[in-house]
């Protein structure tokens, strides 16, 4: 998934801004779908006012990816301390332990709640980025931070543990 | 139940349909943000300013385009003027040579100028351009009093030459334009049918569907056009808020806005070769096409705006009067400018807001008989200068189109002020 629309070159305002008209609005999606609304516009200022001020460590032609790696650690951040505040280093959240509650995670349809909240953090934290945020291969494992064939292995334990509880829940 | 069905239900759950992203906002917080570090976003290498030979190079650029466009019927910024101080031109002059207001106005309907406080230009949305040419119109949308907005302010020069140059200047010359006549000519052109009458100074011609053609009794005799026959109002309303912005609704695609917009613009007699057309803030089911001087790449104020939609043009305005030269005139040094800052007769105008606020430190003051009174004042060092051109009014309606020097600080605020020098400006003239 590379982002042609991210100019290469100096990482300057005009970067910036056409950063920002590609992929602000995703990250705010990205918040929408797992910290209660309110927040979201907070903490998706945090993720892109640390693009800038990490301007040079993004990777070019895979600046949404790195944006969603960072949204989870705000978001890990967010749910440690309860509050928006900026990221400065956080570890490496390999597990996804922190990166969502499910109990933020409004999902109106009752029984995908239900059957969301019995994954994993981890299961859940690959399944929703590839459903909702719809990252795939190279794109899902920048955003997790691993390699593309350990993301792939990963979606697809997610994806069974979602269609076992899915059956369960149907099941019952 | 197949993995399909479970992805699939999951999908559909997805908390975010619906919601919208104001964009704006978000880019706002960015900002703030930002705004807070010592490192506060700048170009990777801003260019120098002060160099004679770039600016002297910079102003001939700029000039071309209003030399060879005085010769045409051209069409000048409508209604940004500095102290015009409310609709219709021509107010807001003093007598006696107090201080002007120089609140900003807009000259049409539909006209998309803020009158606030400018922003700094760090909004998500498109700003107007802050520097470069053209924005013969002036202040961006600034408010307030020359120079004196936060109170205390000093102004001193840096880095500027104090050489004086010359520069062109140019009025609109709206007589004989806004009449019964012309309205009645553009209304034909563009098959609005109706008897033109007078609205105030304006000449107006509407027909039966709402369709309204009008021209301003203002010093730019500005053109206006409405047609709610067109407008994609409806289809976004329909829409709400989806996010998507490649999801019209049920709004229909705007074909080729650009070659609409032209259309339109000969139909009512402007040479649309003057201007250079780029497509600017639209949302949905509507593009509007914005025209600026041709040659000053898209910088600064435009002069036209049309708004596109599927039905063809739902909005338009800009001026109709000529623009025509009024010969080359001396001007100020920049050193002089800034010196004009503080001179209350020239109307200087803040052009854009002070980025950078320093906090003061005040310290505590005890009372004491006779003691000194701790006094601080602002002190903005103008290291830029850039001479443009703005609309003045002149009084009786009349509107110049004059040098003007617009000097930045280091600390990221602009200031406009007229360049021409003393010897040319009457200050004993009577207002309007």
């Amino acid at each position: 998934m590379a982002d042609d629309a991210v100019p290469a070159g100096p990482r300057d305002q005009a970067w910036f801004d056409a950063l920002f008209a590609e992929h602000a609005r995703a990250v705010h999606r990205y918040f929408l779908r797992r910290a209660p609304h309110d927040d979201a516009e907070d903490l998706a200022a945090d993720v892109l006012a640390t693009a800038w001020r990490r301007r040079d460590d993004l990777p070019e032609g895979h600046e949404l990816a790195w944006l969603y790696r960072t949204a989870g650690f705000v978001l890990a951040n967010y749910r440690r301390k309860g509050r928006a505040i900026p990221v400065e280093e956080l570890p490496d959240d390999a597990d996804g332990e922190y990166a969502s509650d499910p109990a933020d995670i409004v999902v109106e349809d009752e029984a995908v709640r239900r059957v969301l909240a019995e994954l994993s953090p981890r299961d859940r934290h690959v399944l929703l980025l590839h459903v909702w945020e719809g990252l795939d291969g190279e794109a899902l494992g920048q955003a997790l931070g691993i390699s593309r064939g350990g993301a792939a292995a990963a979606l697809s334990r997610a994806r069974a543990r979602l269609r076992e509880g899915w059956d369960d829940r149907v099941e019952a | 139940m197949s993995d399909d069905e479970s992805i699939s239900r999951l999908l559909a759950a997805d908390p975010a349909q619906g919601h919208a992203t104001d964009l704006a906002a978000l880019r706002r917080a960015v900002d703030t943000r930002l705004e807070a570090d010592p490192e506060r976003s700048a170009p990777a290498t801003p260019a120098p300013r002060d160099e004679l030979a770039e600016r002297r190079a910079r102003r001939s650029r700029r000039m071309s385009w209003v030399a060879g466009a005085a010769a045409s019927v051209i069409v000048g910024v409508s209604g940004y003027l500095v102290g015009a101080g409310g609709a219709g031109g021509g107010g807001g002059d003093s007598a006696g040579g107090a201080a002007e207001d120089v609140d900003t106005f807009v000259a049409s309907e539909g006209d998309e100028a803020d009158t606030g406080i400018a922003d700094d230009g760090g909004a998500g949305e498109a700003t107007e351009q802050t520097d470069e040419l053209g924005v013969m119109g002036g202040s961006d949308g600034s408010s307030g009093p020359a120079g004196a907005p936060e109170g205390r302010v000093a102004f001193e020069a840096s880095g500027l030459t104090d050489e004086r140059t010359a520069a062109e200047a140019f009025a609109y010359d709206a007589t004989g334009v806004a009449t019964a006549e012309q309205a009645q000519q553009l209304a034909d052109a563009l098959g609005v049918v109706g008897t033109a009458v007078q609205e105030g100074t304006a000449w107006v011609v509407a027909d039966g569907e709402g369709r309204r053609v009008a021209i301003e009794g203002d010093g730019a005799a500005t053109f206006g056009y409405s047609d709610p026959t067109v407008t994609a109002g409806a289809c976004a309303d329909v829409r709400g808020d989806v996010s998507d912005p490649d999801d019209l609704g049920t709004c229909e695609a705007v074909d080729d806005p650009i070659a609409t917009a032209r259309d339109f613009l000969t139909s009512v007699g402007v040479d649309s070769e003057t201007l250079e057309l780029v497509i600017g803030a639209s949302s949905l089911g509507e593009v509007v096409v914005d025209g600026y001087p041709a040659g000053s790449d898209a910088a600064g104020q435009h002069l036209w705006s049309v708004v596109v939609t599927a039905g063809g043009v739902s909005t338009a305005t800009g001026p109709l009067a000529p623009l025509t030269s009024i010969g080359s005139y001396e001007v100020i040094s920049p050193v002089e400018a800034v010196a004009r800052l503080g001179d209350s007769r020239f109307g200087a105008f803040v052009t854009s807001q002070v980025t950078q606020i320093v906090s003061q430190d005040h310290g505590t003051w005890t009372p004491s008989e006779g003691g000194t009174l701790p006094w601080a004042v602002t002190t903005h060092t103008i290291t830029g200068a850039d001479l443009v051109l703005a609309g003045y009014p002149l009084g009786g309606g009349a509107v110049g189109v004059l040098p003007t020097w617009r000097l930045t600080s280091e600390d990221g605020g602009t200031w406009s002020v007229i360049a021409v020098t003393d010897e040319f400006l009457d200050f004993g003239a009577s207002g309007d």
